[in-house]
């Protein structure tokens, strides 16, 4: 087996640890990984506070279910599908329709700015107005996408849907951008 | 004007050059995993045992007084055998 597909030994000792009740086995785990977990987090939220907050559920959650973790794939990997869980719980109880369609044409007629000429940091912050407009599946499955850059089967893992599910929806939520674009009057000119 | 996908694309490419953020959290964590893990598991048996006396005293009165509207009778000789000596 590819060692990149496997726990790496020390994360199977800390996590041994951390099932004995060591705190510190966990605490090396949390060091080990919170960084890559708060970029991860940063996709649901750009309010350092509450980054703060979500990956701290992250690592919670996760100790809480360690017991299940089965080790057939690297520690990360588990990790990421608690965070896009916790994200996503997150995304469900903030969003409300009315926050989505309050500023969307604004959100896109910004857009008017050209990508390349913007920060990394605006980008992010744009596309992270842009994509809150839509419901929350939606704005995961995009996100996942194009963000984070997963295939359908990486989706598939982290969302908990299956790969049918998730064809369907990243379909359905690349047509519903498109519809939001042409409602602010920013469709694609002509047909192609 | 673009396709909306293709500016999906552009952001997504610039958005993914940020800089990561940076933090500690674990003391935190540890924190409230200590604070989780003190509570206390009494209220969770207080609300249990709160509703298992609810549910008797419902079943007490309720299967009496059903008894006694469905069959009146039944109910009025073993109130009145428990009265006679």
């Amino acid at each position: 087996m590819d060692p990149a597909e496997t726990v790496s030994e020390e994360d199977q000792q800390d996590i041994a640890d951390s099932l004995a009740g060591d705190g510190e086995g966990y605490a090396r785990l949390v060091r080990r990984y919170q960084d890559q977990v708060a970029a991860q987090m940063r996709r649901f939220t750009r309010d350092a506070v509450i980054l703060d907050q979500l990956v701290q559920d992250v690592f919670v959650e996760a100790y809480m279910s360690l017991k299940g973790f089965r080790g057939r794939a690297p520690f990360l990997h588990w990790l990421r599908r608690v965070a896009t869980r916790v994200g996503f719980r997150y995304w469900k109880s903030r969003t409300r329709k009315e926050e989505r369609e309050e500023a969307l044409k604004e959100t896109i007629l910004n857009l008017n700015a050209a990508p390349e000429t913007l920060t990394p940091v605006e980008a992010a912050d744009t596309l992270y107005r842009l994509l809150g407009k839509l419901p929350p599946a939606d704005r995961l499955v995009l996100t996942l996408f194009y963000f984070e850059q997963c295939d359908l089967n990486e989706i598939s893992t982290r969302a908990g849907w299956n790969r049918a599910l998730v064809k369907v929806r990243l379909h359905r939520a690349r047509k519903k951008l498109k519809s939001l674009f042409e409602e602010a009057g920013m469709g694609r000119e002509g047909n192609g | 004007m673009a396709d909306p996908l293709k500016i999906l694309d552009d952001l997504s490419a610039r958005a993914r050059r940020e800089d990561p953020p940076s933090m500690d959290v674990s003391s935190r964590v540890l924190l409230r995993l200590s604070r989780e893990a003190r509570a206390p598991a009494w209220p969770m048996a207080l609300v249990a045992s709160g509703t298992a006396v609810a549910a008797i005293v419902v079943l007490s009165i309720s299967l009496p007084l059903f008894e006694m509207l469905t069959d009146p009778w039944s109910v009025f000789f073993v109130m009145a055998a428990n009265v006679l000596p």
